[in-house]
């Protein structure tokens, strides 16, 4: 469970204490109106890393105003 | 007679390039249709009456001493706001921005006045352009429905003929999605092929401007404007420009086009199916040849979409979701918020990940010059909720509406939105994408499609 937050379950101090690592200091209404999103930001998060992707790097854009 | 407001770009030209027409015949047709609609419709946040009118006064000096300095001079353009226009607000669809005042127009807006257009005003955004309900902008074709979104307030701006043409930001369809509940043409260019400088960003390696118009010939005319290399935008491409405008015409014999199968099994309503249906025989009828393909997998791709989009978004608002949480509208809020926790690793597996969309794109065009697909999976919402019917169940209309729009985001291509009938009573869009800056044969097919599709001549009752 990572912040506190998996399918179906959510324990609201471990997110609440997720956000003030970040800085955020929310109210248990508003943590609890994150829930589903949290959820399915975590969906997202599982179904990437279980993509193959070893020798692919991330693109990093050349800034052509380097040179000016 | 016609009024002037409710030509085309493309036919307002020629008239202004003939004498037939005036800018400030036409300014004034314009804005006399926004003063008398826009209370209703609320397409616009702010309107340069009186700028307007003295740029249409100068304008018409100029094209009666030496005629038009290009197809958009004297030609009446929206801006959406999000872009900055020098001495204006860029509220951008938020509290957040009050107080905000452009030191500089954006290069998009710089193009547009050296090109000679008249700026309208600013039309309204989803705030941040994070949503695709545009409130308070209402559907010209149905006041109680939505006009889609981000770039909402352009789209109804449009199609209730209160502009010739608006600008718009695609991040994950912002441009597509209006055109198609409204009716209209929109195109996301290649990434890179019209400058963001001066754009309030959502997502930097998402992010598109572009055009949204009443037809495609109009789009090519607009984006022969916007199109070009920026050196003070660092994902600016330094590429030719061609003369879209020249390019649009001409047989579609020969022109493969891969029909994206699979994501037509995704859900969608039945009246988008039968347009797709249509969309391939008419393109048949002119010479195409159309077989269907496979294209990147829409679960995939939205998992990406989504970690890159708010991660980017969470990391640009990071300061004022710490100083002033309580001006942000709630749903943008809690998005933003749900960034805050995506961890870096996951972020950058995400921008790994593009490589599989943009592969499966490749293989996608390997035997297809553009590939077809629906913009969206339904028609226009109801206003009010954040709800769509999609085949007769109910979605989260943001991602209902993104679904098929988004992929092409990933990967950077061109991908224009087509008016293509209606059902219901609604407009319905189907969306051609082609290959990195390709966008003149998306807009040869499009516009070849448009001149040949019989849809019927409706317009919104305003």
């Amino acid at each position: 469970m990572n912040h506190g937050v998996d399918d179906g379950h959510a324990d609201l101090e471990s997110v609440r204490k997720a956000f003030l690592r970040v800085g955020l200091d929310l109210a248990e209404e508003e943590l609890m109106r994150l829930v589903p999103w949290l959820q399915a930001a975590q969906r997202n998060i599982d179904l990437i890393a279980d993509l193959e992707l070893l020798d692919v790097e991330p693109q990093v854009a050349f800034d052509a105003r380097w040179h000016e | 007679v016609t009024s002037p407001a409710r030509l085309s770009l493309k036919d307002a030209a020629g008239l202004l390039a003939k004498g037939d027409l005036s800018p400030l015949e036409l300014a004034r047709s314009v804005l006399e249709r926004v003063d008398r609609i826009n209370p209703r419709l609320q397409a616009y946040v702010s309107v340069f009456h009186d700028e307007a009118l003295q740029a249409a006064r100068q304008a018409t000096d100029e094209i009666a001493a030496r005629g038009p300095r290009s197809p958009l001079h004297g030609i009446p353009i929206a801006i959406k706001d999000i872009y900055d226009v020098e001495g204006k607000p860029t509220l951008a669809g938020s509290r957040v921005r009050e107080g905000h005042v452009a030191e500089a127009d954006s290069e998009v807006v710089r193009r547009l006045r050296q090109a000679g257009a008249i700026l309208v005003g600013k039309t309204v955004t989803h705030e941040f352009a994070t949503g695709v309900t545009s409130p308070p902008a209402r559907n010209p074709w149905d006041l109680d429905r939505i006009p889609g979104g981000s770039s909402g307030g352009s789209g109804a701006a449009l199609a209730a003929d209160l502009c010739l043409g608006a600008t718009g930001t695609d991040t994950a369809g912002s441009i597509r999605i209006p055109a198609s509940v409204n009716g209209v043409a929109g195109l996301k260019p290649t990434f890179g092929r019209v400058s963001k400088r001066g754009v309030v960003p959502l997502a930097w390696s998402l992010d598109h401007a572009g055009p949204i118009t009443k037809s495609v010939t109009d789009t090519a005319l607009m984006l022969g404007a916007l199109a070009g290399h920026d050196s003070g935008d660092a994902s600016s491409l330094d590429s030719p420009v061609p003369v879209f405008s020249e390019r649009i015409s001409g047989s579609l014999a020969g022109l493969r086009v891969g029909v994206v199968s699979n994501w037509q099994r995704d859900r969608i309503d039945a009246g988008v199916g039968a347009t797709m249906q249509a969309a391939c025989r008419l393109f048949q009828e002119l010479g195409a040849s159309v077989r269907e393909t496979e294209g990147p997998d829409l679960e995939l791709a939205s998992a990406i979409h989504f970690n890159i989009l708010a991660s980017e978004a969470s990391t640009y608002h990071q300061p004022t979701l710490r100083n002033i949480p309580e001006r942000y509208r709630g749903g943008t809020r809690l998005f933003l918020e749900s960034g805050e926790l995506i961890p870096a690793t996951a972020y950058l597996n995400a921008q790994r990940g593009r490589e599989i969309v943009r592969q499966g794109f490749r293989e996608a065009f390997e035997d297809a010059d553009v590939l077809l697909a629906p913009t969206l999976p339904t028609t226009a919402g109801v206003f009010g909720t954040n709800k769509v019917l999609v085949d007769g169940i109910e979605e989260e209309v943001t991602q209902a509406y993104i679904r098929l729009s988004a992929p092409a985001n990933l990967a950077g291509l061109p991908a224009l939105s087509v008016p293509s009938g209606f059902y219901g009573g609604l407009p319905v869009g189907i969306q051609i994408i082609g290959r990195p800056l390709d966008e003149a044969t998306v807009l040869r097919a499009g516009a070849a499609y448009e001149s040949s599709a019989h849809n019927d001549s409706r317009r919104p009752d305003l």
